[in-house]
C-alpha cells in the first residue's frame, strides 16, 4: 500500500507527486497519457514569485529549456486605449504596479514546464504507472482502492488491476471523475464565455508588462513572453469567440488591434488559436474520506488573473507540509485530521480567488449597464473592487497560503 | 468514532512535546522508548506511538477493546503488545516504561491515589507521565454529554459519572503524593464543528473542560 496515490499526469499531477515525494511519503503517480510529450501546447502558465521559489526548490526551474519571461509591470485599463500619447500614458498608469527589484511573476510555456517536470520526477522515488486510467474507486477503513484500466494495452501497470493508497490526491482536471465519485459536487454556471488562447508578436517590446484590458465583452489579457512575443487570453461571449476562431489571420489581427489599441504597435498572430470554454464553477468541499482534490479538479477559476496554476502550486505546498506534520504525529495519511486541515488551509484562497476573478469578470462583461457605467467613471472605483487586491497580490508576489515550499524550502 | 479521531492530533502533539520537554526522548521520535498506554481502547494513540518508533504496550480492562486493537494493529502492520489488564495489576509485576500515559481514563478510576502510585511505580527514571482528562466545573457538567462521546471507547455503558471528573489541583496533589510532580498543564478545546474544515481540537489556556498534565519523578 502506498501512502499517497496522485491521479492525473497534467501540470498539477506531476508537480504534486514531485512535491509530495519530499514529504517522507511513499508516492505513486497514475498517469493516463502514454506519451504526453507529443503534441505542442502553445498555452502558457503564469507563475507568481512564491510559485517560482517553489519550482526552484523542487529543481524544476533550472530544467526549463526556455527561460521564463519576467513580469515587472502590471497595467490595467478599462475600455479601448485612447490614441493620444499623453492620454494613453494616463490610462495605463492609473492602475499599474511596477517593481524594480525582483520580478513579480513569470510566464512559462506549458511545453517547457511539462518537460522540466517530467525530467525532475524521473529522479524522485515515485512509482510511475503510465497509460492507465482510474476506472473505479472504493473507500476502505484506512485507505482507498483504485481500480485501474489499461487504456490501449500499452500501459505499464505491470498487470495490476488495482492500487491501494492511504490517501488519493485527485489531480484529474476540471471535470474530475474522482471528485464526482466521491460525491464532491460541482456547481457550474452555464458556459456563456470562451477564452481564445494564442501567441501574438507585437511591433513594440512589451517592457516585461502584463496587460489586462477590460472590455465590455470580456477581458483581453496579454502576458509578456520572450522577445516581443506575448501570450493572449481573450475572454469573449461564445458566439463572438467562435467567429474570431474561424476568421483568417489578418481579420484576427485587426480584431486584436481594435480591442487592445495601438499601445504595442501592430499585433501579429504567431500561433494556433485554442478555444478554452469557461464554466465558472465552485466545489463546496475539496476532500472526502481518503481523498483530497488539487489543481483544476479543486478549482477551475477564471483565467483572468492567470492564477490557476499558482493555486495548484499552493495546493501541493500546503499538502506537503500537512503530510510531514501527519507523519511526525505517527498518523497515517488517511487520517481525517489531514484532509480537514487541508480543507481549512485552502478555503480562504480558493474563495478569494474564485469570487475575485469571477466577480471581476462579470462586473466588466455581464453586469447591468449601470455598474459598467460606474466603472467607466474612473479607475478610483476600481480601488474598492477585488481587482486591486488580486493584482496587488500578484504584484507583491504574495500568496494567501503559507507553506515551506512557497518560501523556497523543502518540506520538513 | 469521528470525534475521538479528531481529538488525536492535539493529544499526540502534547505527549511528544512533554517527552521532549522532560528529556525522555529528543528529536521528536520515540525510537527505543518503552511506552505504556493505559486505557488504550482500539489503539488510537498506541498506533501513532508505535509508528514513531516506540515499543508500545497497550492495556485496557475491556476484552472487546483489546480484540479490536489487535485486529487494527494487524491491519496497520504494527507490532504492539496489547494486554487485557489494569494499571494497578500490571504495576505489581515490576515492569517499567519511559513514557506512561493515561488519556481520558482517570475520570473513571475509583481509587485515584492507588492509580497514581501504580503509574509512578511503572515510570523509569527520567521518564514522562502524561494525563488527559476532564475538569469538574459547571462548564464540564454542561458538556458532559459531549464529553461522553470522547470517552465512549474505554467505558462500559453507565460508568461515566461527572462527579468523578477531576480538578487540576486534585490531580496535582494526588500525583505529588505518589512522588510525581505534574509541572505543566494545558487546556484542550474543540473548534466549532460547523466551521468548514474545522480541525478538531486546539490547545487553550483555560483548563475548564478538557485538559492535560505532564511531569516526571519529583
Ligand atoms: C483549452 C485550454 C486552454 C487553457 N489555457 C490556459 C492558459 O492559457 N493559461 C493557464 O494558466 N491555464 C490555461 N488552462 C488551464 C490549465 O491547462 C490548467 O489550469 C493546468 O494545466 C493545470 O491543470 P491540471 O493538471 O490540474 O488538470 P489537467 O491539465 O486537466 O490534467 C488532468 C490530467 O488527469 C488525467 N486524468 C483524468 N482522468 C483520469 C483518470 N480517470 N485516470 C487517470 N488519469 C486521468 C488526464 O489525462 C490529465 O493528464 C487552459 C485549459 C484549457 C482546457
Amino acid at each position: 500500500m502506498h501512502d499517497v496515490a496522485v491521479v492525473g499526469g497534467g501540470l498539477t499531477g506531476v508537480m504534486m507527486a514531485t512535491a509530495l515525494s519530499h514529504a517522507e511519503m511513499d508516492v505513486a503517480l497514475v498517469d493516463r497519457d502514454n506519451d504526453p510529450a507529443t503534441g505542442v501546447d502553445e498555452r502558457t502558465t503564469t507563475i507568481n514569485a512564491a510559485g517560482a521559489r517553489m519550482l526552484t526548490a523542487l529543481g524544476v526551474w533550472d530544467r526549463l529549456a526556455t527561460p521564463p519571461a519576467p513580469i515587472r509591470r502590471v497595467a490595467i485599463a478599462e475600455g479601448i486605449l485612447p490614441t493620444g500619447l499623453a492620454a494613453r500614458r494616463r490610462a495605463q498608469t492609473d492602475l499599474s504596479w511596477q517593481t524594480n527589484a525582483s520580478p513579480m511573476g513569470f510566464v512559462i510555456g506549458n511545453t517547457a514546464l511539462q518537460a522540466a517536470l517530467r525530467d525532475i520526477i524521473e529522479e524522485r522515488p515515485v512509482t510511475r504507472i503510465h497509460g492507465v486510467s482510474v476506472s473505479g474507486w472504493q473507500a476502505g477503513d484506512d485507505g482507498i482502492e483504485l481500480s485501474l484500466a489499461d487504456i490501449n494495452g500499452t500501459g505499464d501497470s505491470s498487470g495490476a488491476s488495482s492500487l491501494r493508497a492511504a490517501l488519493v490526491v485527485a489531480c484529474d482536471g476540471a471535470r474530475s471523475r474522482l471528485a464526482e465519485a466521491a460525491g464532491l459536487g460541482l456547481r457550474e454556471a452555464r458556459q456563456t464565455q470562451t477564452a481564445i488562447v494564442t501567441i501574438l508578436e507585437a511591433e513594440r517590446h512589451h517592457d516585461d508588462t502584463a496587460f489586462q484590458r477590460f472590455l465590455p465583452t470580456g477581458p483581453f489579457a496579454l502576458m509578456p513572453l520572450d522577445g516581443t512575443r506575448l501570450s493572449l487570453v481573450w475572454t469573449l461571449p461564445n458566439a463572438e469567440a467562435d467567429r474570431l476562431l474561424a476568421v483568417d489571420d489578418a481579420a484576427f489581427e485587426a480584431a486584436c488591434l481594435e480591442a487592445f489599441g495601438p499601445g504595442l504597435g501592430y499585433l501579429r498572430h504567431a500561433g494556433r488559436r485554442l478555444a478554452w470554454p469557461l464554466r465558472p464553477s465552485w466545489r463546496r468541499r475539496i476532500s472526502a474520506p481518503g481523498m483530497v482534490l488539487a489543481g483544476d479538479a479543486a478549482h477551475a477559476i477564471h483565467p483572468l488573473a492567470g492564477q490557476g496554476y499558482n493555486l495548484a502550486l499552493a495546493d501541493a505546498a500546503v499538502l506537503a507540509d500537512l503530510l510531514v506534520e501527519t507523519g511526525r504525529r505517527g498518523l497515517p495519511a488517511s487520517h481525517m485530521s489531514l484532509r480537514r486541515a487541508y480543507e481549512a488551509a485552502r478555503w480562504r484562497e480558493r474563495a478569494a480567488m474564485t469570487t475575485a476573478t469571477s466577480g471581476l469578470n462579470s462586473l466588466f462583461s455581464n453586469a447591468p449597464a449601470g455598474i459598467r457605467h460606474l466603472a467607466g467613471l474612473g479607475f478610483a472605483v476600481l480601488d474598492r473592487l477585488p481587482v486591486k487586491s488580486v493584482f496587488s497580490d500578484i504584484a507583491a508576489g504574495g500568496q494567501l497560503a503559507e507553506a515551506a515550499l512557497l518560501e523556497g524550502r523543502l518540506p520538513g | 468514532m469521528a470525534p475521538l479521531h479528531a481529538f488525536a492530533p492535539v493529544r499526540i502533539d502534547y505527549i511528544l512535546d512533554s517527552v521532549r520537554r522532560l528529556g525522555t526522548s529528543a528529536g521528536g521520535r520515540l525510537d527505543g522508548v518503552r511506552v505504556l498506554d493505559i486505557g488504550c481502547g482500539g489503539g488510537i494513540l498506541a498506533e501513532p506511538m508505535a509508528r514513531l518508533g516506540g515499543q508500545v504496550t497497550g492495556i485496557d480492562a475491556t476484552p472487546e477493546a483489546i480484540a479490536a486493537a489487535n485486529a487494527h494493529a494487524d491491519m496497520s502492520g504494527l507490532a504492539i503488545d496489547y494486554r487485557c489488564t489494569t494499571a494497578e495489576a500490571l504495576a505489581g509485576s515490576g515492569v517499567q516504561y519511559d513514557l506512561v500515559y493515561a488519556s481520558e481514563v482517570i475520570e473513571h478510576v475509583t481509587d485515584r491515589r492507588l492509580f497514581a502510585a501504580s503509574m509512578a511505580a511503572m515510570l523509569a527514571p527520567g521518564g514522562t507521565i502524561v494525563i488527559t482528562t476532564i475538569n469538574r466545573t459547571l462548564a464540564s457538567f454542561a458538556l458532559a454529554k459531549v464529553a461522553l462521546e470522547y470517552v465512549l471507547r474505554t467505558v462500559p455503558a453507565g460508568t461515566h459519572d461527572p462527579a468523578r471528573f477531576v480538578k487540576p489541583a486534585e490531580l496535582r496533589d494526588e500525583f505529588a503524593g505518589a512522588g510525581i510532580m505534574l509541572d505543566d498543564m494545558t487546556g484542550f478545546a474543540p473548534l466549532p464543528a460547523r466551521q468548514i474544515g474545522g480541525n478538531g481540537f486546539i490547545r487553550v489556556g483555560s483548563l475548564a473542560v478538557n485538559y492535560a498534565a505532564s511531569g516526571t519523578h519529583a
